[in-house]
């Protein structure tokens, strides 16, 4: 009777100190929870790098590689102050990359390459650099770099014209005579390791940089005037 | 209600609030507490692995990404235990309405039921951890990815879903033929083996597994009372022998052995 007594005890012993357990780890893990959403910037990230964008190559996919230009954005909101600014230099190349995205890890080398520019992988980037003697403005928009200036990330959604989502992405922002009578920013955007080799991609940009230049040196001094 | 039906009904509801996404609006940065694609067009939240995969992606550390879906994990798991995976999860649920041809299987053909009383199948059951380990933490910081690239349940509501849906936007990538045939072995085994992908793959489940020897939630057997039937381990879907189990890592709280057993000596037990 005396030892049923004392193990019953000491069952309400382990009951208790496995109830102190749970309510303490329930509450240290919902404090951190609540203080990450609170203090930290964790939310924004899950939502803009993970949730709201596709990793192509990690869903073993490939976007077509058919390019068009186009005035009207992906949004409709206005293209962006730095993009208006830039557009007086130079037509603008930007690439968006994230974090953790292997075909970001692919066309690296490729842009590279193709505009003779070197820079980190995880910092956002801009310079001005040259393709065959003309003058691009070239802005690497790195989406997990905290240091990247909000209006260059938003100018994601902007220019993902066919709403793909899906990183990496290269948008070619030249200029263009509109039917209205204006000058305006004319842009044609690519998703994903487009193509099979580096070679074919660097043609495929080549021709469309030499499309992009062609439209740009007829309408830049009408831009020019009006900027 | 009966259990199972409420089961069911929660499920239902749970399919449907985590493919909100198709409203702009509730894209969120959350994190399921179960596996399921970010990548899928109508996903809610995030996948936690896809979290845990960047964090340590290419020999970088990212402590937020890392502890965020940890925590998420946690609290289910301290409050539930694997609840989730019964209650929840979809590809849970993806399993419970194809888990009569394994039973079938196991009753019709001797073969399958030397299979499922395999003494060594428990073992078995460890490789969810090898595959948390391997595949979602170390070759991510080492290699790459290689749970991503494999993973059946990113290609059956993530890969295919998108493909379908945007079929001028997007085609196959030459690693989508790999990721085919994992998606393939995956319908095979919870074809064969009733939840097979809960017992022996699925690296959520490993993280949440160890929480039912603490969660708040957990499922107890009077066994003093106990006749011995057998009818809550044969209806048991992760093939547990119940009346023996005391917190087992493997219950997901589904409550099948609660309504099986005629003396009613099986319960959802607090704290």
């Amino acid at each position: 009777m005396l030892v049923q007594k004392n193990l019953l005890s000491l069952r309400g012993v382990k009951v208790k100190k496995i109830l102190v357990f749970q309510i303490s780890a329930l509450l240290v893990s919902s404090g951190l929870f609540l203080g990450m959403l609170a203090f930290t910037d964790v939310y924004g990230e899950v939502q803009n790098t993970i949730v709201e964008t596709l990793c192509l190559s990690c869903i073993k996919l490939k976007s077509k590689t058919s390019v068009s230009f186009t005035f009207e954005t992906a949004n409709g909101a206005a293209h962006p102050d730095f993009i208006m600014k830039n557009l007086t230099r130079g037509p603008v190349f930007l690439y968006y990359g994230e974090k953790a995205c292997p075909a970001c890890d692919v066309m690296y080398p490729v842009v590279k390459q193709f505009l003779h520019v070197e820079f980190q992988k995880d910092k956002s980037y801009y310079n001005l650099t040259s393709f065959e003697n003309q003058t691009v403005v070239y802005i690497y928009i790195y989406l997990d770099d905290s240091g990247t200036p909000k209006e260059w990330i938003d100018s994601f959604k902007i220019y993902d014209k066919d709403h793909i989502n899906g990183l990496p992405m290269f948008t070619i922002v030249t200029l263009e005579y509109e039917h209205g009578g204006n000058v305006r920013p004319y842009y044609a955007t690519l998703s994903g390791a487009f193509l099979d080799t580096d070679e074919e991609r660097i043609n495929f940009l080549t021709k469309l940089m030499q499309e992009s230049f062609s439209m740009y040196n007829r309408n830049k001094i009408a831009y020019q005037n009006h900027h | 209600m009966k259990l199972q039906i409420k089961r069911l009904v929660v499920q239902f509801f749970s399919l449907i609030a985590i493919n909100l996404g198709f409203i702009k609006q509730m894209k969120t940065g959350f994190c399921y507490p179960f596996l399921y694609c970010n990548s899928c067009p109508a996903a809610t939240s995030g996948c936690p692995i896809r979290a845990i995969e960047k964090s340590l992606y290419d020999h970088s550390f990212s402590w937020k990404l890392l502890v965020y879906p940890i925590l998420i994990l946690g609290f289910f798991g301290i409050t539930t235990g694997r609840a989730v995976c019964g209650w929840a999860c979809p590809i849970g649920l993806l399993q419970r309405a194809v888990g009569k041809v394994p039973r079938y299987l196991k009753k019709k053909i001797p073969l399958f039921r030397r299979i499922n009383q395999w003494e060594g199948e428990r073992f078995l059951r460890y490789l969810k951890y090898v595959t948390l380990f391997s595949l979602v933490i170390v070759s991510p910081f080492f290699f790459g990815f290689m749970f991503t690239d494999i993973c059946p349940i990113g290609t059956f509501v993530g890969t295919l879903p998108t493909l379908f849906l945007n079929p001028s936007k997007f085609a196959p990538n030459p690693f989508f033929w790999i990721a085919i045939i994992f998606f393939v072995l995956f319908f095979l085994l919870i074809l064969l083996v009733e939840r097979g992908w809960c017992r022996y793959f699925c690296p959520v489940g490993a993280i949440l597994a160890p929480f039912n020897k603490v969660s708040y939630l957990s499922v107890s057997v009077n066994i003093e009372g106990c006749i011995h039937c057998d009818v809550c381990s044969d209806v048991c879907p992760m093939g547990i022998n119940v009346p023996e189990m005391n917190r087992d890592p493997e219950c997901i709280l589904c409550g099948k052995c609660i309504d099986a057993c005629p003396k009613k000596l099986i319960k959802f037990k607090r704290s």
